[in-house]
Order: structure tokens, then sequence, then C-alpha cells
């Protein structure tokens, strides 16, 4: 059971890649702060622009459209959209290069 | 529209994120913002294109608000560590001594 040629998965098989179902919670943390760390990029954006008496056009559709950290759901913050689910839901950790993307919004209707 | 014209001021970028896999659009704009590697930093001043900029690859960077753009020089010397040393001027030892 412990040899070093126990019949494994990826022993047997090759490859083999396991990413956890969830995040856990430090991974979660994590992903708050992420989401945090945008909310304050874009605020301070903003009110740099509102001194000089400026608005960008995708500032303030940004904050039109995109909830902050505070005002997501869990299940926005933590899962996303994903249309082969039975739940229609998957891990936002699943979506490649996901600690460097933004992903808050569901589609129409989901 | 006769107001004060408001003081100029700078947005200091610092790029946190590599932009390896990330689109040729975004690498094109930190292109475009002179991040050419990691923990760079560039001082562009406060308009909507460079807030558009910033907007397009926020994920990535550290933004805040400065009245004055630091030149290269100036961001070395804030760099470097303390010397550990002084080096005392003649004309303070001869004060010292006659005192």
């Amino acid at each position: 059971m412990f040899s070093a040629f126990r019949p494994t998965q990826s022993c047997l098989g090759g490859l083999l890649w396991k990413s956890p179902w969830r995040l856990s919670s430090s991974q979660k943390h994590r992903h708050r702060q992420r989401l945090r760390h945008v909310d304050g990029i874009v605020e301070v954006v903003d009110k740099a622009l509102a001194k000089q008496g400026m608005t960008s056009a995708a500032v303030e559709r940004w904050k039109t459209e995109m909830p902050t950290e505070a005002k997501m759901k869990p299940r926005d913050k933590y899962t996303m959209f994903d249309p082969k689910q039975k739940s229609y839901r998957k891990g936002v950790h699943k979506l490649p290069k996901w600690t460097r993307m933004s992903q808050r919004i569901n589609p129409p209707g989901f | 529209m006769a107001s004060v014209t408001p003081k100029a001021s700078w947005f200091k970028i610092t790029l946190i994120r590599s932009g390896i896999g990330m689109t040729e659009r975004q690498n094109g704009v930190l292109k475009a913002l002179g991040l050419r590697h990691r923990m760079k930093t560039v001082y562009h001043p406060v308009s909507p294109d460079t807030a558009g900029m910033i907007m397009k690859v926020k994920e990535l960077l550290a933004v805040s608000e400065v009245d004055k753009p630091l030149t290269p020089a100036e961001i070395h010397a804030k760099r470097q560590p303390p010397k550990g040393y002084y080096v005392e001027e003649p004309g303070a030892l001869r004060n010292i001594e006659s005192s």
C-alpha cells in the first residue's frame, strides 16, 4: 500500500490532474482580498478623475455593472456559471488564471 | 466654467502581478503603460486615457494618486538601504574640540 510501486491512479493511467471541487477557506480569504483590491483601484481612479472634473467611460461602466466585494453574494464570489454542470455552477477556481481575472456577474437568467 | 483649475496629479502605477499568459491586448496595454516587468513603477498624469488603460489591466496593478511623479533615479535612491555609517565634517569636529 505504501511501496514505491503502489498502483495509484497516476501510475496506472498516466496523466491525472486533481483539483478540489471547492475552494479552501484560505483560498476564499485571498480571493476576497483580491476582489477588494480591485474595488480599491476603481475607487482611487474614480476619485482622482472626479477631482479633475473628469470621468471615464470604462470606470462608469464598471461602477454600474459590477457589484463590490461587500455587495456580492457568496454564491457569486466563490462559484461561477457553467452550462455543462447539472447545477449550472462550478468553483470559480476552475476558471483559467482566476487570480488575475474579474469574474463577478452571471449571464442573464442565472 | 471659469473656476480654479485643479492641481495636476499623477497615477503611481506598479505592476504587482505578471502579465505572462494574459491576452495580447492586455500585454499591449502593459507595454503602453511602460510596465515591462513585475514591481516596475511608472507615473502617468490623471486623465480618462490613463484611467481606461488602468481599467483594462486593473487585476495586475497597484494604483495610487500622487502630487508629483518621481524620476527613475529618485525611485532608485528610495529603494537603497541605509549605509550604516556617516561621514563627519571637519568643521563639526573642530567645534567639539574647542568647546
